[in-house]
């Protein structure tokens, strides 16, 4: 799953561990979410939308390409 | 406490080495055969599942004291311990028919190669990713 992570992290002039610190993960887990290694469960995707006051789905992009409208 | 990934990839490193070792413990060529009563099955299950409900009951620990990163590759790895372990003692299995000097596996050496499965998933999932 594609997510703009490193790019949201990179405009609040935020390190990885700094993220960490804040989602309370370790900055391995955001590495691991930023290079697509790992999609995040439920709870984090939630707490990271809230963090950036976004919803989820502008950060995360799972390449579904239905109907938004439906 | 949370158990961070950096120091998992380090305390890793021990069970991996003593799996190795366990791997190598040497086994029983002329094992004795023993039919398996309806005892030792009964005392075997009852065993297994006391073990396996406390199992479930220590991984609930685990989860809290583990991020979900960790966990997800923990149990992946886990379920690669688990297929490993399957297929080698089938594959050892036929190794002992062809070669009757083999030595048939040990606990010792099942256990070993389930915790060396296991670390290597690890190291494989921390290095690769957890995605399909």
């Amino acid at each position: 799953m594609k997510n703009k992570l490193k790019v949201l992290r990179a405009m609040n002039d935020w390190s990885q561990a700094e993220l960490g610190q804040q989602l309370d993960v370790s900055r391995q887990a955001i590495n691991a979410i930023e290079t697509g290694k790992y999609d995040p469960s439920l709870p984090l995707a939630f707490k990271i939308a809230r963090l950036f006051g976004m919803p989820i789905e502008e950060i995360f992009d799972d390449g579904f390409e239905g109907d938004k409208n439906a | 406490m949370q158990i961070s990934a950096s120091l998992l990839d380090k305390f890793l490193l021990l069970p991996l080495a003593a799996s190795l070792m366990m791997m190598a413990d040497k086994g029983k060529v002329d094992a004795a055969l023993t039919s398996g009563s309806a005892t030792q099955v009964m005392l075997l299950a009852a065993a297994t599942l006391v073990v396996a409900i406390l199992a479930v009951l220590g991984t609930k620990i685990d989860r809290r004291c583990t991020e979900d990163y960790i966990y997800q590759i923990l149990s992946n790895a886990a379920l690669i311990a688990v297929v490993t372990a399957v297929m080698m003692n089938m594959a050892w299995g036929i190794v002992t028919v062809v070669d009757i000097s083999m030595p048939r596996l040990t606990g010792q050496m099942m256990t070993g190669i389930v915790g060396f499965s296991w670390c290597t998933a690890y190291y494989w999932y921390r290095w690769r990713g957890v995605q399909p």
